[in-house]
C-alpha cells in the first residue's frame, strides 16, 4: 500500500505528535518574529489609511518614469510608478494630502503627457481621517466578529475548539501581516478585505478538523482515546480533505494573482490576491499544525468532565441495548482514568450527568462497528 | 434516491434555468460598480455644525437634498446610500465639471426664510418683465398675465377671472383678505397658535377687526373652491401687491429685474442676500427676496391633525430671544399679510427654503408670535406637514458636509479591471473543475454542476438587484464571487471524502453516499454559518468596499447552502445508479477496496 494512497483512501497513520511540537515551536517563533517586524517596521499603509491622492492614467508604450516625474511638477515628492500590463500601461502618481489642493492641475499634466482627456485620469482623493474610520470600523468589525464566532464555536462543538479556532486565526493574522511587513508590501483596503476572507477560510479548515474530532469523540471509534491520539487520528482522516479544499481555493485566487499581477496593473485584483494567497496557505497550515495541537494542550490541561459522562451514558445505552460488552467495557476502563481526577467544581459525579453537550448521534452511526 | 430528493434536486436546476431565462427576457444586467466602469465615488461625512449627534431623520432629508442636487448637476442613475452615518455618492459615467460638481454635493444645506416678492406661476416662457420699449412692466400687469399664461388652459378659468373681479372691484383690504385666503388652500399660513382655534377655515381673519364678516365669508367661499381646485388656477389669483402701483419703488424695481427671465437661472440661488427664483413643490416660480432668517432660529418642529380633522399642519416652535423669535417677529411685521411692506415683502408670504427649493411659502397671518404658539395650517397631506417639520427641524440643525474619499475611475482602466476579474475567474473556474475531475472522476461533474448552477442563480440574483436596487458589483465583489468558487468546491470536497470514508469502512456506494451525507452536511453547515456570521457582520459594521465584498461572500455563502442541502447528494446518487458506474466505483473516484491503492 502507498502512503499516498493511503492519505487517499483516509487510511494514513501519520502520527502527527512529534510534527506538532516542532510546527508549535516554529509557529510561535514565527509569530514573535512578526510581532516584532510589525513593532520594528511597521506597514506600509497605502494612501487610504493616511490620506493624499492616487492619480492614474493610460499611458503609450513609449513613456517612462521619469518622463512622468518631469512632466508632472504638481506633485512634489511624489511617487510614481509605471504599471505595465500586456494591453496598458499606467502611469501612477501617489502624493499626500498637500498635493490634493493641487490635483486639478495634476489632472492636467497628467492628460497631457498622455495626450488623453482629462476624463482618462483616474483620481482618488482620501481625507486624512477617512483611513482612521475604515480602520477602526474594520477592528471593530473584527471583534464582534471573534466574539459571535467563539459563541457559536462554543455552541457548536466545544468551547475549547473555540478557543483553538481563534488562537489559529489571530495566528495567520499575525503572520500575514509580519510578511507584508518584511517585504513592505503595501497594505490597501483590499488587503484588510483579503485579510477578512483568510478569517472565514482558516475557520472552514478548523472547523472540517474539529468537526472530525467531535465525531470521534463522541464514540465513532468504540474506544477511547488520549486527546493527542484522538486529534492525530482524526487529522488523518481529514487530511485529503484539508488538502483538496486548500488547493480547490488556492486555484481561482492564484490565477487573480497572477493575472492580476500580469494582465493588470494598479490596485486591483493583485492586492486581492497577493494578502489572500498568503493568508490561505497560512491558514490550511495552521489548521492542521496550530489548531490541532492547540486543542491536545487544551484538552489534556482539563478534565473533561462532559466526555467522561457521555462514554458512560453511552455505555448504559448499549448495555440496555444488549451492544458489543467488549466496547461497553472499554469505555467504562476508560473513564475510570478520569476518575482520579478532580470532578467538577459542583461535585457531580460525572457519570450521573446526562448528556447535555449536545444530542447523542443517531443510534445508526454506531452500528458502524 | 426518494422522491423528494428528487424533487428538490430538480427544483434547484428549474429554479436556475428560470432565473436565467427571467434574466434574459427581463433584460437586466448587473450593474456595474464604478471602480469597473468608470466614474466618480464619494463619501461624504455629514458632520453636525452645532456639534450635536448626526440624527437618522437628518440623514435621511441630506440623502434627498443630495439627490435633488445630482439631478441638477444633471447625471444620469446615481446611486446615493447611506453607509452608517456616511453617505455614498456614486456617479458613473464621465461627470462634466467635475470640480463644480464635487463643491455643490459637499455645500451645506442652509434653511432660509426669505420673503416672497410674487408668484409667477407655473409658466414663465413668455413672460417678459420689460415692454417694446425696454420699461419695466408694472407689476400688477405682469401678473394679469401671469393668470392667462398659467390658467388659460385650464378648467378653472371662470373660477380664477371671477375671483380676480371680485378683488379689482373691492377695496384694498378686501383684496388682501380674498389673496390670503386663497393662498391658504395652496401655500398654507403662519399663524399664531391662539387665534388658530377658531372654528371655520378662514380662523386667521377671526381675530382681524379690519376684516369685514362678507370678506371672510367670501374668503371662506374662496378657500374651499380653490382647495378643491387645480394648484395652478389657484396661484395665479395670488395679486403680488395689494394696492394698484404706477411705479415701482427701487426696491421692487430690482426684485423685478432679477426676477427677469435672465435672473432665473439658478446660478444665484445660493447667494443668501440676492433677489432669487426658486422653483416650490408644485412647480410655481416663486421670486423671493434677501434671506431674512436662517434655520438656526428655530428650535423644533411637530406635524399635528388640524382642527378639521382632515388635513395636517405643523407647529414650529422658535428659540428664545434675539436669536429665534425676534428675528421671526421682525419679519413677520413685514411680512404681515393685511399690511405687508410693499417693499421688502409685498405678497405677504414667507417662503421657507431649503437647498434651492421652497418646501412651502406660508402666508403672515399676525404681526407678532409668541415662539411656541404658532402653526403652519394649510390642509397639508400628511407627507407635506411630515417634510416641511422635517426640514424646519433640519434647518435648526445643519449638516456640514465633508468629502472624505473622492475616486474618480476612467472607463479605460475600470474596463481593464473588469476583463482581468472576469478572466481570472474563468481561468479559476477551469482550473477548480480540472482538478475536481481529476481528483473525484464523474464525482467531479456533480461539484460543477453545482458550481454552474450556483453561478447561473448568482447572475440571476445580482442582475435582478442590479436592475431594481441599484446595487452595483464592485471589483471587491468580483474577487468575492470569485473567492467563492473555491468555497462551494470545498464543499463537495467535504461531503466527497464523507462518502469515501463510509465506503472504504464497508458499505455499499448507495448507502454510503445517504450516510455520509448526515456528517457531511453537519459539517458544511457549522463552516458556512461562520462564512455567514462574517459576511453579516461586516455587511453591518464597516463601510465602503468590504461592504460590498461581505455582500456576495452572504449571497455565494447562502446559495453554497442550498446547492449542497436539495442538489449534491440526489444528484450523486443518481449518478451512482448509472451502469457504468455502479460496476465500477473507482469511476466516483473512491478508492478500489481490494489493492487499497490508486
Amino acid at each position: 500500500m502507498s502512503f499516498l494512497g493511503d492519505v487517499f483512501a483516509g487510511r494514513s497513520t501519520i502520527d502527527f505528535r512529534p510534527k506538532w511540537r516542532i510546527s508549535m515551536a516554529v509557529s510561535g517563533f514565527l509569530v514573535l518574529a512578526s510581532i516584532v517586524l510589525l513593532l520594528t517596521r511597521g506597514l506600509n499603509l497605502s494612501i487610504d489609511f493616511e490620506g493624499g491622492g492616487i492619480w492614474e492614467v493610460p499611458v503609450g508604450d513609449n513613456v517612462t518614469v521619469g518622463d512622468a516625474r518631469d512632466a508632472v511638477s504638481a506633485a512634489e515628492d511624489a511617487r510614481i510608478t509605471l504599471v505595465s500590463t500586456s494591453n496598458l500601461s499606467i502611469i501612477q502618481v501617489q502624493s499626500g494630502t498637500a498635493a490634493l489642493e493641487r490635483s486639478d492641475e495634476i489632472i492636467s499634466q497628467l492628460s497631457d503627457l498622455a495626450g488623453t482627456t482629462r476624463d482618462e485620469v483616474s483620481v482618488s482623493q482620501i481625507g486624512p481621517t477617512w483611513g482612521d474610520q475604515i480602520t477602526s470600523k474594520a477592528i471593530r468589525a473584527l471583534v464582534f466578529f471573534f466574539i459571535a464566532v467563539a459563541l457559536y464555536l462554543a455552541w457548536r462543538l466545544e468551547w475549547r475548539m473555540a478557543v483553538g479556532a481563534l488562537v489559529a486565526v489571530v495566528h495567520d493574522l499575525v503572520l500575514v501581516a509580519g510578511v507584508y511587513s518584511l517585504f513592505g508590501f503595501e497594505v490597501s483596503p483590499a488587503t484588510v478585505i483579503a485579510l477578512l476572507t483568510i478569517l472565514g477560510y482558516s475557520l472552514y479548515d478548523t472547523v472540517v478538523v474539529y468537526d472530525k474530532v467531535l465525531e470521534n469523540d463522541r464514540g465513532l471509534l468504540g474506544e477511547r482515546l488520549e486527546p493527542s491520539e484522538l486529534v492525530s487520528v482524526s487529522m488523518n482522516q481529514v487530511l485529503m480533505r484539508s488538502i483538496n479544499t486548500t488547493i480547490t481555493t488556492v486555484l481561482p485566487v492564484l490565477s487573480m494573482l497572477i493575472i492580476g499581477s500580469f494582465l493588470l496593473g494598479g490596485a486591483g485584483l493583485r492586492d486581492f490576491g497577493l494578502a489572500l494567497f498568503i493568508g490561505l496557505l497560512s491558514g490550511t497550515y495552521s489548521s492542521i499544525f496550530v489548531a490541532a495541537p492547540l486543542l491536545v494542550i487544551l484538552k489534556e490541561r482539563q478534565p473533561d468532565q462532559r466526555r467522561a459522562a457521555q462514554i458512560e451514558a453511552r455505555r448504559r445505552e448499549r448495555a440496555a441495548k444488549g451492544g458489543d460488552a467488549d466496547a461497553a467495557d472499554e469505555s467504562l476502563n476508560g473513564s475510570g482514568d478520569h476518575d482520579e481526577q478532580p470532578i467538577s467544581p459542583d461535585g457531580f459525579d460525572p457519570r450521573l450527568i446526562t448528556p447535555g453537550g449536545g444530542p447523542p448521534r443517531p443510534r445508526k452511526k454506531g452500528k458502524r462497528r | 434516491m426518494s422522491r423528494g430528493a428528487k424533487i428538490s434536486s430538480l427544483s434547484v436546476v428549474a429554479a436556475a434555468f428560470l432565473g436565467i431565462v427571467y434574466t434574459v427576457v427581463a433584460g437586466n444586467q448587473p450593474l456595474l460598480g464604478l471602480d469597473l466602469q468608470g466614474g466618480v465615488s464619494v463619501v461624504l461625512e455629514p458632520t453636525s455644525t452645532s456639534g450635536d449627534d448626526v440624527t437618522d431623520e437628518s440623514l435621511d432629508l441630506t440623502v434627498e437634498l443630495l439627490r435633488g442636487r445630482i439631478d441638477e448637476i444633471g447625471v444620469a442613475e446615481p446611486e446615493i446610500s447611506r453607509q452608517g452615518t456616511n453617505i455614498v455618492v456614486a456617479l458613473p459615467g464621465v461627470v462634466e465639471d467635475q470640480e463644480q460638481a464635487l463643491e455643490r454635493l459637499q455645500q451645506t444645506a442652509e434653511l432660509r426664510f426669505r420673503p416672497v416678492i410674487f408668484d409667477l406661476g407655473p409658466d414663465l416662457s413668455n413672460l417678459d418683465l420689460t415692454d417694446e420699449n425696454g420699461n419695466p412692466i408694472n407689476l400688477d400687469d405682469l401678473t394679469g398675465e401671469g393668470v392667462d399664461d398659467g390658467s388659460g388652459s385650464t378648467d378653472t378659468t371662470d373660477a380664477t377671472s371671477q375671483d380676480t373681479t371680485s378683488d379689482s372691484g373691492d377695496g384694498t383690504t378686501d383684496s388682501t383678505a380674498d389673496e390670503e385666503g386663497s393662498m391658504a388652500g395652496q401655500a398654507g399660513r403662519f399663524s399664531p397658535l391662539v387665534l388658530a382655534q377658531d372654528e371655520s377655515t378662514s380662523t386667521t381673519e377671526a381675530g382681524n377687526d379690519a376684516t369685514s364678516t362678507t370678506s371672510a365669508a367670501d374668503d371662506t367661499a374662496d378657500s374651499t373652491s380653490t382647495t378643491a381646485t387645480e394648484d395652478d388656477a389657484t396661484d395665479s389669483t395670488v395679486a403680488p401687491t395689494p394696492t394698484p402701483q404706477s411705479t415701482l419703488t427701487p426696491d421692487q424695481l430690482a426684485a423685478a429685474e432679477a426676477c427677469s427671465i435672465e435672473g432665473v437661472t439658478p446660478d444665484n440661488a445660493d447667494e443668501a442676500d440676492a433677489y432669487v427664483v426658486l422653483d416650490d413643490r408644485d412647480g410655481n416660480r416663486l421670486c423671493l427676496g434677501p434671506t431674512m432668517l436662517t434655520g438656526e432660529v428655530v428650535e423644533t418642529a411637530e406635524v399635528s391633525l388640524d382642527f378639521t380633522g382632515s388635513g395636517w399642519e405643523v407647529n414650529p416652535v422658535f428659540r428664545p430671544g434675539a436669536g429665534g423669535i425676534d428675528q421671526f417677529n421682525a419679519a413677520a411685521r413685514s411680512c404681515y399679510a393685511l399690511n405687508p411692506d410693499p417693499n421688502l415683502c409685498p405678497s405677504g408670504r414667507l417662503a421657507i427654503v431649503l437647498d434651492h427649493q421652497v418646501i412651502s411659502a406660508p402666508s403672515i397671518n399676525a404681526e407678532t408670535f409668541a415662539r411656541d404658539q404658532i402653526v403652519i395650517s394649510g390642509a397639508f397631506e400628511e407627507e407635506e406637514a411630515r417634510l416641511l417639520a422635517e426640514a424646519l427641524r433640519f434647518g435648526a440643525l445643519p449638516l456640514e458636509l465633508q468629502a472624505q474619499e473622492i475616486r474618480t475611475v476612467s472607463a479605460t482602466i475600470g474596463h481593464d479591471v473588469l476583463d482581468a476579474g472576469v478572466i481570472a475567474g474563468i481561468i479559476g473556474l477551469i482550473l477548480v473543475a480540472t482538478y475536481l475531475l481529476a481528483y473525484y472522476r464523474l464525482a467531479g461533474l456533480v461539484a460543477i454542476s453545482g458550481l454552474i448552477l450556483s453561478g447561473m442563480l448568482l447572475w440571476t440574483i445580482v442582475a435582478w438587484f442590479g436592475d431594481r436596487y441599484g446595487l452595483a458589483l464592485s471589483l471587491a465583489g468580483v474577487v468575492g464571487l470569485i473567492v467563492a468558487i473555491g468555497v462551494s468546491a470545498d464543499s463537495n470536497i467535504v461531503y466527497f471524502e464523507n462518502v469515501k470514508e463510509s465506503y472504504v469502512s464497508g458499505r455499499r456506494v448507495p448507502t454510503a453516499i445517504e450516510r455520509a451525507y448526515q456528517s457531511a452536511i453537519s459539517t458544511i453547515v457549522k463552516a458556512d454559518v461562520v462564512s455567514l456570521i462574517a459576511a453579516v457582520l461586516l455587511y453591518w459594521l464597516t463601510v465602503g468596499a468590504v461592504r460590498g465584498f461581505a455582500f456576495y461572500l452572504g449571497l455565494a455563502t447562502i446559495l453554497d447552502l442550498l446547492i449542497s442541502w436539495m442538489f449534491m447528494r440526489p444528484a450523486l446518487a443518481w449518478l451512482a445508479q448509472r451502469g457504468a458506474v455502479e460496476k465500477n466505483p473507482r469511476l466516483l473516484g473512491l478508492p478500489s477496496l481490494a489493492g487499497g491503492s490508486e
